[in-house]
């Protein structure tokens, strides 16, 4: 339990972490994103850009003097991270150190399960888009032949996922397909006959037919059926009827933003 | 033009003024006349006199107009006590920097009085010799003694050592007396209320009042951009009044960094320190004696901490008499005793370096012929009827200059004496972060700042007097704040003082950027201190 006193920064310029989708106002809030999220921060994070924000906007001139010459220097950059983090004083040097722990893990995960972690932290943060460049850099990797099918399997089902969210079912229903294919699992064989409720285009192959019973469908039906429900009952639609109801004026106003509000979530997940 | 750095001295009955270094200290009566039918004020005698001859409606005790927000109504007009009080600062302020420049072209131009101060420098003579000589030429009556001791200082010069028993003391005492004979703006006897009564013998009193204003065209001579400091010395502080004064000072066009307002007791502290070590080498005590009150002054050096400490206090004492008592040889009498009883009971097993004697009662000193035996007992006695003005102009001049004559942690009305400060962590290590310290102003005392709460929901004050016994922690619960993961409970602190013993906190919650917007949780609290 303490206090730590804020440096003044008046930030007029905010820092955008893409793979958040989030503006950075002050150096606390940069720290707690690097320590929190540190596969999005690992490799080239801390580039140039983020460097002159650290100069000019946060006025930590010092600091990124230390880090341009750290970055011309070719050595680690990881480094780069825990640098910043100590002159900022936000975290003690026991935190900076757990951390220090945990990007040592990760460095020393396998390549494709690192890379693998990457895209779903990705899809965690709704970054559908770079998540599917990330799973699908790993399927195109030389290493990916030598890699498990339960491996490829959850890779080829995290793809479906990401496209299944961002409409583009028939590129979904092609991930899962392969993903059944590595997994033999069920729970992929709802996602493709959810897939088909969702998308009239789409019909189950006559392999997955005769694996589905009747009893199967029926539960699967349910399901859907109540998560259907759900998402009409959902605090977003609500907040669309309520939009509605208001005067031309408001609600003009509220659809104007909340169109606006989705330009912006679909172009983080493209 | 040269900028001036001026103190000014306000109470209820009379007003001083005077520019750091230059000139004389200009008295007047705390009034403010309107001249009828036409948009003209007066200030000092003019103001009685028009008064007096029915061509005016004077309005007196200003500052308590001031402070109570009140108001007077003059031709059918009704004004602010802040309007009024603008006219007559208006007045008396170009009043002052004219003087000033006066006296530098004087200098300038080796006029008599130019040509005495360079003789009375060669002579090892202060600047408060040179002013006395100029009272007594222009017969203005202050009854601040001349310092006739070339070899004291510029500030023991201002009040002049009397110490009775001597010749010396007893020549100063009898000059004193016949400077005061014309009689003190001060002896004015201002109307109760607000409504501008005078009598005859009020506006006869009036007569030897220091510069008057003739007319507005010489009011319409204020220009703020010749006052480079101005400091307001008040009898006792307040928050309102202070507003109060602030927003004149606003009215007047002098901006906010370049006034200050201070108490008498600070004033009395920057007075007495400007004198020379010997004189507040160890306590240093102060009776002032005006029509209004009787008031126990007294300050102490504390060495041998981190900052010499100078500690002052006021006592408004309840023996404080009507001077009109002087008048009868009985009332002389029970006033002499009253002023012994206060001295032995203040003076009495404490190490004096030396008394001062002000206000309008000590005037003249014959009258108190045990009081002045009691007192100039085996220490230096000092009298000076302009001592706050004059503290206050130090100030002002002090606050001119790149580095403090200063250098101490001055305890007094007005200021703060304890220190708030809150732990920290700081590079892993605990630290105090000091938000007001003792010795602050407590009016210009606010902290804002922003902290980040590590998994606590609350806040400790540490509050520490210079008495270790009355030392405290304060706890602030954070009621109705978000929990939050650890370091991402923003708030910003603010403190500011509503009077010395009271600090006002309000923490609000900041958010954490877009990771956790702000909640808009407040929370407003008094602390004692």
């Amino acid at each position: 339990m303490s206090v730590i006193l804020c440096r003044k920064e008046k930030v007029s310029h905010p820092f955008f972490i893409e793979n958040l989708g989030i503006h950075i106002y002050t150096s606390q809030e940069l720290c707690y994103a690097i320590y929190n999220h540190p596969l999005l921060a690992l490799d080239g994070f801390m580039d140039r850009n983020l460097v002159d924000f650290i100069r000019e906007e946060l006025d930590m001139g010092y600091t990124a003097l230390k880090l341009e010459r750290w970055m011309k220097g070719g050595e680690n950059q990881d480094e780069l991270l825990f640098l910043f983090l100590q002159e900022c004083d936000y975290y003690t040097t026991a935190e900076i150190n757990r951390l220090r722990q945990k990007v040592a893990a990760l460095r020393k995960l396998p390549p494709l399960e690192y890379a693998k972690r990457k895209a779903d932290y990705l899809f965690g943060f709704k970054q559908y888009g770079r998540a599917v460049a990330g799973y699908e850099k790993i399927l195109e990797s030389y290493l990916a032949q030598k890699a498990d099918d339960a491996f490829l399997g959850k890779v080829w089902n995290n793809l479906g996922a990401c496209y299944a969210r961002i409409f583009q079912f028939d590129k979904a229903l092609v991930a899962y397909d392969k993903a059944y294919g590595k997994l033999k699992d069920v729970s992929v064989l709802e996602r493709i006959y959810h897939l088909s409720l969702m998308s009239p285009d789409i019909s189950l192959k006559e392999r997955y037919q005769s694996i589905i019973t009747d009893e199967m469908k029926a539960a699967w039906d349910e399901d859907f059926a109540k998560a259907k429900k759900e998402a009409d009952q959902s605090d977003g639609i609500k907040k669309l009827e309520e939009m509605f109801s208001r005067d031309p004026i408001r609600r003009m106003e509220g659809a104007r933003q909340t169109l606006e509000a989705w330009k912006q979530e679909y172009r983080g997940t493209a | 033009m040269e900028k001036r750095l001026i103190g000014l001295d306000i109470c209820d009955t009379y007003t001083q003024v005077c520019c750091a270094g230059l000139g004389e200290v200009q008295n007047y009566p705390t009034v403010v006349c309107k001249k009828k039918d036409e948009d003209t004020w007066l200030v000092g005698q003019d103001a009685y006199a028009s008064a007096l001859e029915g061509k005016g409606v004077i309005v007196d005790k200003l500052l308590k107009l001031l402070r109570k927000e009140g108001t007077a109504t003059i031709s059918g007009v009704r004004y602010e006590g802040l309007d009024l009080m603008q006219k007559f600062l208006e007045c008396v302020l170009s009043a002052a920097v004219r003087e000033a420049d006066r006296a530098e072209k004087a200098v300038n131009a080796g006029t008599d009085e130019g040509n005495a101060r360079e003789a009375a420098a060669d002579a090892k003579a202060n600047e408060g010799n040179v002013r006395e000589a100029a009272d007594a030429k222009a017969n203005e009556g202050n009854a601040r003694e001349e310092a006739a001791d070339a070899v004291t200082d510029e500030g023991n010069a201002r009040g002049e050592a009397v110490n009775a028993g001597t010749d010396e003391g007893n020549a100063r005492a009898e000059a004193a007396n016949a400077g005061a004979d014309e009689g003190d703006v001060r002896e004015e006897a201002v109307s109760g209320g607000t409504d501008g009564k005078l009598t005859p013998a009020d506006a006869a009193k009036n007569a030897g009042a220091g510069e008057q204003i003739r007319d507005a065209a010489a009011q319409a001579g204020y220009d703020p951009a010749r006052i480079a400091r101005l400091v307001i010395t008040v009898p006792k502080i307040s928050a309102r009044l202070m507003d109060m004064l602030v927003y004149c000072a606003d009215r007047l066009k002098i901006s906010r960094d370049r006034i200050r307002i201070i108490s008498h007791t600070e004033s009395f502290l920057y007075y007495v320190l400007s004198q020379k070590r010997e004189v507040w080498n160890n306590q240093v005590g102060m009776f002032d004696l005006s029509e209004d009150f009787l008031c126990y002054y007294e300050m102490k050096v504390q060495r041998g901490m981190r900052q010499v400490t100078v500690v002052a206090d006021r006592e408004k004492l309840d023996e404080g008499f009507n001077l009109d008592i002087l008048n009868t040889p009985s009332g002389v009498k029970l006033a002499d005793k009253i002023l012994c009883s206060c001295g032995e009971r203040f003076l009495q097993k404490k190490l004096f370096s030396s008394i001062f004697l002000t206000g309008k009662g000590f005037e003249s000193q014959d009258w108190a012929t045990d009081f002045m035996k009691l007192v100039c007992a085996r220490r230096k006695v000092y009298v000076d009827q302009a001592l706050f003005v004059q503290g206050a102009a130090y100030k002002a001049a002090d606050l001119d200059r790149n580095k403090t004559m200063y250098p101490y942690v001055l305890v007094c009305d007005g200021r703060l004496d304890t220190t708030v400060s809150m732990k920290v962590m700081r590079r892993d290590q605990e630290d105090q972060m000091i938000l007001a310290a003792a010795g602050d102003s407590w009016y210009e005392a606010r902290t804002t700042l922003e902290f980040i709460l590590d998994n606590q929901q609350y806040l400790e004050f540490m509050i520490l007097p210079a008495d270790p016994k009355r030392r405290k922690v304060v706890k602030l619960i954070l009621e109705g704040f978000p929990e939050r993961d650890d370091k991402t409970l923003r708030i910003q602190l603010q403190v500011t003082f509503l009077d010395e013993n009271t600090m006002a906190v309000t923490v609000k919650d900041m958010g954490f950027g877009e990771f956790y917007p702000s909640t808009g949780a407040v929370i407003r609290q008094e602390v004692m201190l």
